[in-house]
């Protein structure tokens, strides 16, 4: 004899499965068509397992109550104290930072494979007269600002970056190390990054802005204007609780918190045309002063926290590929940024000096498209600018040896 | 399509659940509904292999109706059943086992183009769902169930969606009278519910957070010591969380597998009984994954002779092949060749020294099951013999692996809840709190107090498994093998 409060429970339950499943659909019913209509049919029977994956994806992420459900979830993992999210997806400090979980701490690429590309780059550019500098912009775990929780596997490439580090040196290839520069007595994570996200804040991206002026200067002899290292010269604007980064947003506000943002306007006047292009080769372009070019403003209209993607405000956070000429300044620097997210704030405070700028998201664009692009003119400078975190081979996929092709390393 | 999915949750099943509903003035029309749905729940994962699994319900239906037809032609009769079994188990093998075979021939030969196939996708269930039709057809064959006439029942039997991927393997005798027959009642549907709501907890709360360590300890395990020491402790943590994934994943699909039956009127045979609570490795066989062993049982062991032979050597031979067998069954690797002959060492080993009959020393004699049962899954886990090894002196502590890392800490404060519930559960605790909870002797109050506290702890737990499955959630599914 079933009892009376498994019956109760049947009850419930049937309600909430049918009334929860019909209200949805009915709510979501237009989305979810036009999301389905939209996907690429089928062709060959190999294509339909993808299709259905697919379908099965905009099921799942058509759901009533929207950002939600990302809230409970954040309530869930608060209820039990959780430092790990998501199979150690992302892991918290004792700060609230969010990192990336690591066990291994191993890149898919060999230090010695990563310096042999970038020599390689070198030495395909140096004929040209190009100098070629790795910016390796820091790690957000570090032993020196991080404060973590006993056990907990927060990503650490720094023996590796020791290695990256010696081969550079070994392979006469120039470098800025900025984590040396962070690195000073008493600085927190929460100085330098963001708790939602990976990012570096924007005003130490400025900070590293000014650290390379200073370093091309002394070591290149540029002779750069300091005019536009000059903080003076930018409105700062301070926004209090006001991001929520891609990591925040997946662990769920509740769960993380709010950032503060700061974003930097030139108080100069500078014009500029900037032609990006998307993934599938769509093209976008636009003429005219720092703030409908380079720097945004749209991602803090957005009405939820949700959608206030603020690290999007310079260079619309990362495309795939960009290029942006200075027009007030015909005679400056010809660079090329071989680079990720970390470097849209930095190259948009440094877009002053150059005449022309080009920036490829390497990670997205394969080999092919990029050597392309480092062999179509002689730039002044060639930065590969990319953060620690991300030294891996799918970030530096051009020139690779013969011998990392078989071996499969990215 | 898994049942751990918002699509199954939220569109699948509510849809089946109203159109069986509907279709309750005609039992035909019901099972035919059953039935293309079951077919659209396969395709939905397996698109292309919707055609072998309706390739299979064909010709067992044809293979029925023949051994049917040769009723008094007994020699008739067995070829036709021989005919079956063939093309049945041949399916399975080309599908399942043409790799493994012919990497163990290139093995042994030392060379890579001695036999040389292109990767052969596993179809999903399809040791479930042969071997059901197998039960088909041998029930036929021994006149325990009549051919079934209808090639759409025979379907329904084969394809029904809660036991299609990860069973419980329903023997055809057990179900036959349901096709037609079964009566379901709003009783057996708030059964059905019950069990299905607890499967789904199971499954996420407890077998994925579980996943979750088991993954990390077996692949910092593959790395070899030298790279990545796994030390004592950690690789005893892994070892047991993969234990406990196992289970709770296994018995969560049987769960609701079972909890869908009882939801369209069907009863299947319960899979698992507490294993855990077993004090011998037989015991605990026993209470594992029983429609598997029945189906052993009554197909392959007693066929043989079973234990009842004159000679207990052959005994020993009819134990051997049912449990290589069920290695084999397992997956198409040499870890589960290993697995099953490790059980079929135990169980041999226990009956020679009637390990049974020992009085006394009860705790003993489980701490040795459930020890023993923790090595076998890390064999049955390992992705080779090598990893297996690796494990086995990492958790030996022969590897140059020390004793304790600070992961171990971590994961236990991490996961705690999840031990907890996931031991607690291992054994009746359930049952032995509803006894006291709802005994005579008990005030009212209390039970009322009981039951809000069911309803709305399981209504609870429901949505916090919703909310994981809507964020997307890590949600393993470990049936590729099968």
């Amino acid at each position: 004899m079933i009892e009376k409060y498994k019956h109760i429970f049947a009850a419930f339950f049937l309600v909430i499965l049918l009334g929860f499943s019909g209200y949805n659909f009915f709510v979501l019913r237009t989305e979810i068509i036009e999301d389905v209509t939209q996907l690429e049919k089928p062709e060959g029977v190999e294509e339909w397992k993808a299709y259905m994956t697919s379908i099965d994806s905009v099921l799942t992420a058509n759901l009533v109550f929207g950002h939600s459900w990302n809230e409970w979830y954040a309530q869930i993992l608060n209820v039990f104290g959780k430092n790990e999210e998501n199979s150690f997806k992302y892991v918290r400090d004792k700060d609230g930072v969010l990192y990336t979980g690591d066990f291994w701490n191993v890149p898919d690429i060999s230090a010695e494979e990563i310096t042999t590309r970038i020599r390689r780059l070198q030495d395909r550019t140096a004929p040209y007269g190009t100098k070629v500098v790795v910016l390796l912009f820091p790690p957000q775990y570090n032993e020196a600002w991080s404060d973590g929780y006993y056990g907990i596997p927060y990503r650490d490439y720094s023996e590796y970056t020791e290695e990256v580090l010696a081969q550079l040196r070994y392979y006469n290839i120039d470098y800025l190390e900025y984590r040396e520069y962070f690195e000073k007595d008493g600085v927190e994570v929460l100085d330098l990054f963001y708790k939602t996200d990976h990012h570096w804040r924007t005003e130490v991206a400025f900070e590293g802005f000014q650290i390379l002026v200073d370093y091309l200067n002394q070591n290149y002899d540029e002779k750069l204007d300091l005019y536009y290292t000059d903080i003076n010269n930018y409105e700062v604007e301070k926004y209090e609780d006001a991001f929520i980064g891609s990591r925040g947003r997946e662990a769920g506000l509740s769960y993380v918190g709010m950032d503060d943002y700061q974003l930097i306007i030139p108080k100069f006047d500078m014009q500029y045309a900037l032609t990006s292009h998307d993934k599938d080769g769509n093209e976008m372009y636009a003429k005219g002063d720092t703030m409908s070019t380079l720097i945004s403003r749209k991602y803090f209209a957005e009405e939820h926290y949700y959608d206030k993607d603020l690290y999007g405000s310079y260079l619309d956070g990362i495309r795939y590929d960009d290029a942006i000429e200075t027009l007030d300044n015909p005679d400056g620097l010809d660079v090329l940024f071989l680079r990720d997210s970390f470097a849209s704030p930095m190259a948009t405070f440094f877009a002053p000096y150059c005449s022309e700028m080009r920036l490829l998201w390497t990670e997205r664009m394969g080999a092919d498209r990029v050597e392309k692009v480092i062999e179509e003119k002689a730039y002044d400078y060639i930065f590969v600018a990319i953060s620690v975190d991300n030294l891996t081979g799918v970030a530096v996929p051009y020139y690779a040896t013969e011998e990392a092709e078989q071996d499969g390393q990215s | 399509m898994v049942f751990s999915s918002i699509t199954f949750l939220f569109y699948f099943l509510p849809i089946v659940i109203v159109g069986y509903y509907c279709l309750s003035f005609s039992r035909a029309l019901q099972n035919i509904w059953l039935f293309a749905l079951s077919i659209l729940f396969y395709g939905w994962g397996e698109p292309f292999y919707v055609i072998l699994i309706l390739g299979s319900i064909c010709l067992n239906w044809v293979f029925g109706l023949l051994v049917g037809a040769f009723e008094k032609k007994k020699r008739h009769k067995k070829i036709v059943l021989i005919v079956a079994c063939i093309a049945n188990i041949g399916v399975l093998a080309i599908f399942k086992y043409t790799n493994f075979i012919c990497d163990t021939i290139n093995t042994i030969l030392e060379t890579e183009q001695f036999l040389k196939v292109s990767e052969i996708s596993l179809p999903i269930g399809i040791s479930f769902f042969t071997f059901q039709a197998l039960s088909y057809v041998i029930d036929v064959y021994r006149g325990d169930a009549k051919p079934q006439k209808n090639p759409l029942n025979l379907g329904l039997y084969i394809a029904f969606f809660p036991q299609l991927i990860a069973g419980p393997i329903v023997r055809y005798n057990s179900i036959e009278e349901q096709i037609l027959h079964r009566k379901a009642s709003w009783t057996q549907v708030a059964e059905g519910c019950c069990r299905f709501v607890p499967g789904l907890i199971k499954k996420i709360l407890i077998s994925n957070n579980m996943a979750t360590i088991a993954d990390q300890v077996f692949e910092l395990a593959t790395a070899g010591s030298s790279v990545k020491a796994v030390p004592v402790l950690l690789a005893w943590l892994g070892a047991i969380a993969y234990t406990l994934q196992l289970y709770y994943d296994f018995s969560a699909y049987s769960d609701m597998a079972i909890g869908l039956g009882k939801m369209f009127g069907f009863e299947f045979e319960e899979n698992f009984r507490y294993p855990f609570a077993s004090k011998s490795i037989r015991e605990f066989m026993s209470r594992w994954h029983i429609s598997l062993s029945t189906w052993f049982h009554q197909y392959v062991y007693l066929p043989l002779g079973g234990s009842r032979v004159v000679n207990q050597d052959l005994m020993v031979r009819n134990l051997f092949i049912v449990w290589l067998l069920t290695g084999i069954w397992h997956g198409a690797a040499w870890t589960f060749v290993w697995w099953g002959l490790y059980f079929f060492v135990l169980i041999l080993v226990e009956k020679v020294i009637m390990f049974e009959s020992w009085e006394g020393h009860d705790i003993g004699k489980r701490i040795y099951t459930i020890v023993a049962v923790v090595i076998a899954m890390t064999l049955f886990r390992s992705e080779s013999m090598w990893q297996f090894s690796q494990m086995l002196l990492n958790m030996t502590g022969l590897n140059q692996n020390g004793f304790y890392s600070a992961h171990v800490i971590m994961f236990l404060k991490e996961f705690w809840p999840v031990f907890v519930a996931g031991i607690l559960c291992l054994f009746p605790t359930g049952d032995y709190i509803k006894q006291r909870l709802f005994a005579k002797k008990i005030h009212p109050v209390i039970k009322v107090g009981a039951s809000f506290v069911y309803v709305a702890g399981m209504l609870v737990l429901f949505w916090i498994c919703t909310v994981i499955l809507a964020k997307g959630g890590y949600n393993p599914f470990i049936y590729f093998n099968f």
